[in-house]
């Protein structure tokens, strides 16, 4: 008859090791005279992480809280460096994720752990005790609070109103020179070995007067004390004990406390004169040393200079000997205190760390599948998905320029502005003049932020100002924004307007008003095809509700292709109709989408810049060359004291527009000064004109050349000849966007 | 798997004053923050309500679905890391990772999950 519990065997190192049941991983090793991973004292504990190493594909595991099981595969760490990441598909498998909202969370089943739990539910309380021997391992802390738990079956993200660390003590390992070699086990760790059956012949006890380890072999050979030298093969450390307080150390905030052991002061070790003071990061007495040296003296900055304590046991082993090191150099107790530990307090995979992460999700417009089924490539810009072209871009640029097109741009930011205050809020944050702006009109602004730098821009339209019962006027405007900068928007307003205290309200469209832009020289006709009448379109700059193809619409006259432009802002739900309407009434006019990769081109044909691509975090209106869209004699507006400031100095970045024969070239490539000496700046856009023959391009010059000469007339760029030149490329009159 | 259907919603959007809002407007309105609110009354029967510089408007970029609380509660249990309000109440946060609302009207055992139609497609999937 079989026994019940048959030994089995495990894979370590690519050896096959006979375990008995109810074995550690680590315990295996050591039952066969090894070191589970490369020596240095063991606390079998869970606390030391002396026993890393992966297992069954799970790199930085403690073996010694690992069951070995039948089959299980083990690899120890490659000496002094770290393992691979990604080991395995067990290390990125999706855990699944629970969310528990709970009264008081214990951690730790000790004594003090229960001690804990019962005066709060005495006190009326719902108390929950995670202890890690029950299989609830709190790997992290965080605001909230908010505790991380690791579990068999899922990763708990556990929300209380209080958590009550209970997580006790843990023996000091030694930190003296030897203490890298097999064979020196705490008295714990002697306890659990004895408890296996694995008995330490000719073993040594040692305490605090513990002074080096001998070794032969990479194993213990003997211990010196302050008595005098011991021949042993291995050593046993008493020399007392510390707060298990990696937990504590994460979060010093309301709501967490510790109690018992976790939250005692113990006698600090004697200092650490040499020897490896921290096993998981491979750091040494003289490295801390040598930090202090340079001037590091307090934990933290200790800490992140020597990266001691930054290893996987986050300073459970060495923080004790740290803070011993630094109280016998100075009377500065403050810097002893303990540091900031991180997650995670244990190690988790990728999937564990990762469960209940969802990525970012992509917004659609309403006609996303109307660009689907015109064939379009759609990308993601923005936070959107958009279409980039629809198979040729070079036709759909052609509609734009002699046809009629229509695009998408549904993903402009659009906000609502009223109130009594509203003019004098958007006086106030935009550059150009607004209250001379006439009911019915536009204006294009830049968003500059208090340094004077440009972070989008948009449009303002005034619309008629509303009369309250009593006389009072209401201004009224709708304001867009890059598609990009939409998402900040209405916070940035908001913010703007409480900051100043003033009476506005705002509401943010973006998501709930979806716009076409109608472009090109036949755009007018499409309107009128779709129902429009010709003296009910508006003219450039211009903006009137209007019912195109029976949806109504804001309809506003504007133009970044260089063609005459409307967009007509519209419902939500009315935009498939209207796209279909507009397709359908143009086909005798030569109506096409055009995608982005279009949109690009011919706007940067007009010079137009694209805050982010044009422009860098630091770019002023001057160095774009839109002086003209701000008026300095205004009595405030954000930005204008920094634009003061700086107006007088000379600068070295400036928007260029360049003529260069062949191919187009990549976009951020460098851009030479014409000897080929100097890199002067970059390319920010390109384009390969259609309608010019010529690649054109816009650049940013950086430095390396005078500007109180004048702008360098030729460049070298992708190894060709680049010129510069005057922009707009296209219709610098502006006739056809006006016409 | 399929996810819930999520149907365009058309409701009446509000931007004003907390104090304006406060007085036009009932338990039975979603009040999502002090200034803000949606409704399903029609706009034009809500203007006569509040100053002229509220901000009244029809909004259909919303999508939603309504669903039994237990239903709703169990489906979220590993989807949102916050929990649902108590009823009358709006809660907001992510959902799957998704900026999503739900809304526990008065006198009612239903919960109307809402979602910015942009996103909806995304919600529907990772409900599934």
């Amino acid at each position: 008859m079989a026994p019940e519990n048959p030994p089995f065997r495990l894979v370590y190192d690519g050896a096959l090791l006979e375990a008995v049941p109810g074995d550690s991983a680590a315990i295996v090793a050591i039952r066969h005279g090894q070191a589970p991973a490369y020596g240095g004292p063991l606390c079998l504990s869970g606390d030391c992480g002396n026993c890393v190493a992966t297992v069954d594909g799970v790199s930085w595991t403690r073996t010694c809280q690992v069951e070995a099981a039948p089959g299980m595969v083990v690899k120890r760490h490659p000496d002094g460096a770290a393992p691979s990441l990604f080991v395995g598909p067990a290390s990125v498998a999706d855990r699944p994720i629970e969310y528990v909202h709970l009264d008081v969370v214990v951690v730790g089943a000790g004594p003090s752990g229960t001690i804990a739990a019962d005066e709060l539910r005495a006190a009326g309380r719902a108390v929950t005790v995670y202890d890690s021997h029950e299989g609830y391992d709190v790997v992290a802390i965080y605001a909230g609070p908010m505790a991380i738990v690791k579990t068999r079956a899922a990763m708990l993200h556990v929300h209380a109103h209080e958590i009550v660390l209970a997580t006790g003590s843990s023996e000091l390992v030694p930190v003296v020179p030897g203490n890298t070699v097999h064979g020196i086990y705490t008295t714990t760790a002697a306890a659990v070995l004895e408890s296996r059956g694995i008995r330490l012949e000719s073993s040594t006890t040692v305490g605090r007067d513990l002074v080096s380890i001998q070794g032969d072999g990479g194993v213990v050979s003997g211990a010196t004390t302050s008595q005098g030298y011991t021949e042993a093969t291995s050593v046993i450390v008493d020399m007392g004990r510390s707060p298990r307080d990696v937990l504590v150390r994460m979060q010093t905030i309301p709501g967490v406390r510790a109690v018992g052991s976790a939250a005692s002061s113990f006698a600090l070790p004697p200092a650490p004169a040499a020897g490896m003071a921290c096993a998981c990061s491979k750091i040494t007495v003289e490295d801390i040393q040598g930090v202090w040296d340079r001037g590091f003296q307090e934990t933290e900055l200790m800490k992140r200079s020597a990266l001691v304590g930054t290893g996987t046991c986050q300073g459970a082993a060495c923080l004790p000997h740290l803070q011993a090191f630094i109280a016998a150099r100075t009377d500065a107790a403050e810097a002893a205190q303990p540091f900031t530990a991180r997650a995670a307090a244990k190690q988790v995979t990728m999937g564990e760390a990762i469960a209940g992460f969802f990525p970012e999700p992509w917004k659609r417009t309403p006609l996303h599948h109307e660009h689907l089924a015109l064939g379009a490539n759609m990308d993601r810009f923005g936070g959107w998905w958009r279409p980039w072209n629809y198979g040729d871009h070079v036709a759909e640029y052609w509609a734009v320029r002699e046809a009629v097109s229509i695009g998408d741009v549904s993903t402009l930011g659009k906000l609502i502005v009223s109130g009594p205050d509203a003019v004098e809020l958007l006086e106030r944050v935009y550059p150009t003049t607004i209250a001379d702006i006439k009911p019915g009109r536009s204006r294009y602004v830049l968003i500059l932020n208090e340094r004077g730098h440009l972070f989008d821009d948009g449009m303002v339209l005034r619309e008629e100002d509303r009369v309250a019962p009593d006389g009072t006027v209401v201004p009224w405007f709708t304001v867009s924004f890059t598609s990009g900068g939409a998402t900040n928007a209405e916070a940035w307003l908001r913010d703007w307007a409480e900051t100043w205290g003033l009476d506005v309200h705002i509401m943010d469209r973006t998501t709930s008003v979806a716009a076409i832009n109608v472009t090109g020289p036949l755009g007018r006709d499409l309107l009128v095809a779709c129902g429009v009448a010709v003296d009910d379109i508006p003219k450039f700059l211009q903006h009137r509700r209007l019912t195109v193809a029976g949806v109504p619409c804001h309809a506003m006259r504007l133009s970044f292709t260089g063609e005459a432009s409307w967009e007509l802002h519209h419902p939500w739900n009315r935009s498939v109709e209207l796209w279909r309407a507009l397709m359908t009434a143009g086909r005798d006019l030569g109506i096409k989408p055009h995608g982005l990769q279009a949109l690009f081109g011919l706007r940067l044909e007009k010079g137009h810049v694209i805050v982010g691509l044009d422009t860098e975090l630091d770019t002023t209106p001057r160095r774009i060359n839109h002086e003209w869209a701000v008026k300095m004699n205004k009595p405030f507006f954000l930005g204008q004291e920094a634009l003061a400031r700086t107006a007088p100095l000379l600068d070295h970045r400036k928007l260029v527009g360049l003529s260069i024969d062949g191919p187009v070239p990549t976009e951020g490539c460098p851009l030479f000064a014409s000897d080929r000496s100097t890199i002067i700046g970059h390319v920010t856009t390109a384009f390969a004109s259609p309608l010019l023959g010529k690649s054109i391009a816009l650049a940013m010059l950086k430095r390396d050349w005078n500007p109180a000469a004048g702008l360098p007339r030729s460049y070298v760029v992708d190894g060709r000849v680049a010129t510069l030149a005057e922009t707009p490329f296209y219709d610098p009159e502006g006739t056809r966007a006006r016409a | 798997m399929h996810g819930p259907d999520l149907i365009q919603l058309e409701l009446t959007r509000i931007v004003g004053s907390p104090a304006a809002l406060d007085a036009a407007l009932t338990a039975s309105d979603m009040r999502i923050s002090a200034d803000e609110a949606f409704s399903f009354t029609d706009p034009d029967d809500l203007r006569a309500d509040f100053p002229a510089s509220a901000i009244i408007e029809t909004d259909t970029g919303w999508s939603g679905a309504w669903f039994a609380h237990h239903t709703l509660a169990g489906r979220l249990a590993s989807l949102c890391e916050w929990q649902l309000p108590v009823r009358p109440g709006v809660g907001q946060g992510l959902i799957a990772g998704v900026p999503a609302k739900v809304w526990l009207p008065p006198d009612t055992e239903e919960v109307l999950l809402m979602v910015a139609t942009t996103h909806a497609h995304e919600l529907q999937a990772r409900l599934a």
